[in-house]
């Protein structure tokens, strides 16, 4: 699963991006196991456990000039390689005043 | 003291409900007679809504979307440990992908070894096809749920001659009512931590960990049941299923613009807050 963040002036130019990953225990993004099962006897937990909210704050720099931008957050489901589909898409405009 | 009993009888169902699987006759001679002594067709004539629908889930094709990995764990078997597959072994991968094979006879172990591999190996495509179809009809079918695996304790192991619903009711054949079956423990006896006779533990899912000991620690009581059958019944939507992963997860954002004097010039900052929720009952991702 991930969580993809960007932004982008008036312009259209992308002056922002940041990417969260979660990641099921044992296999990379792809569902591609990276650990034989019968070996793993210790383990990280990357996933986004349940009943929690995972929260991510983010201080951004941008531009000299720039005036608005429109943030985009993605939250993306990596089922299998061909299987991602959007699940949430959220937007946010700021405007910058003189 | 009955609250303490139960809780210590819930508890010993929780340990033991993966050990090993199922302890059962094990007297079908060869695939040929596992096939149709578990013929889930033979269900449908009564049961099609229910039939159909596990004919579309994951379930029902519970070893052929998994020969590669079979296959892997057959040759690291053979290669790595050197050691011999039989029944034991095989169980590792096949109690909970094809749970009737609790009732097969080494020999028909052998037999469904030896299909793997040629529905892998093989290059004459009809043979690879032909052990493909055989093995299709191998999978978590009805008498997988509710005769092989329906008690989910070993230490009271199913009659093999009834058929177990939550419920019970009357049939044309020997029903039981098995509460358990509405149960995340019946689930966990794959969904989870699998122990094999031999002492081995097997980590290929931990998803009933995660519901047991985080989602309802922190005050989750939903079941399995309640989220992957509520709306689709015994096609038991996963993550392959959005609209089910789109219920599971939230997604809010904020954001605020304001002007940071940097060396005598105000320069435009933001500060964005992204909340990611996880209302499932488990982990996300996990399987």
């Amino acid at each position: 699963m991930v969580l993809d963040v960007t932004a982008k002036s008036e312009k259209g130019a992308k002056v922002f991006s940041y990417q969260k990953v979660w990641q099921e225990i044992g296999t990379d993004l792809a569902g591609d196991q990276k650990v034989r099962a019968w070996d793993i006897k210790n383990t990280i937990d990357l996933a986004l456990q349940p009943r929690q909210i995972h929260t991510e704050r983010l201080p951004v720099q941008l531009p000299e000039g720039t005036n608005l931008v429109e943030i985009e957050a993605t939250l993306t489901y990596h089922h299998r390689p061909g299987e991602e589909f959007v699940v949430h898409k959220v937007e946010r405009k700021v405007v910058f005043r003189k | 003291m009955r609250s303490v009993l139960g809780t210590l009888v819930g508890s010993f169902m929780l340990v033991t409900a993966t050990m090993g699987g199922p302890v059962l006759a094990q007297t079908t001679p060869n695939v040929d007679a596992l096939i149709q002594r578990h013929d889930s067709g033979s269900c449908k004539s009564c049961h099609t809504k229910i039939h159909d629908e596990w004919a579309a889930s994951y379930h029902g094709r519970s070893i052929v979307q998994s020969l590669g990995s079979l296959r892997a764990f057959i040759a690291s078997l053979e290669k790595e440990r050197k050691t011999k597959v039989d029944k034991t072994q095989m169980l590792k991968c096949l109690d909970c992908h094809a749970p009737i094979v609790n009732e097969a006879s080494e020999e028909a172990v052998q037999e469904i070894v030896a299909l793997v591999k040629t529905a892998v190996d093989e290059k004459d495509e009809g043979k690879k096809k032909a052990a493909r179809d055989k093995l299709s009809k191998l999978n978590v079918n009805c008498t997988g749920c509710h005769g092989v695996k329906a008690t989910a304790n070993p230490m009271t192991p199913p009659d093999p001659k009834v058929l177990y619903g939550p419920k019970g009711g009357t049939a044309p054949h020997p029903v039981q009512a098995q509460p358990v079956l509405q149960s995340s423990v019946f689930c966990s006896q794959c969904h989870a931590l699998w122990y094999a006779k031999d002492g081995e533990y097997l980590y290929c899912t931990t998803i009933f960990e995660s519901h047991q000991n985080a989602y309802r620690g922190m005050g989750g009581t939903q079941s399995c049941q309640d989220c992957h059958m509520k709306s689709k019944g015994h096609t038991f939507p996963g993550a392959h299923n959005q609209a089910l992963v789109k219920e599971g997860l939230t997604l809010a954002m904020e954001a605020v613009g304001y002007r940071h004097l940097v060396e005598g010039k105000y320069m435009p900052r933001a500060v964005i807050t992204v909340d990611v929720g996880n209302q499932a009952g488990h982990r996300i991702p996990d399987g």
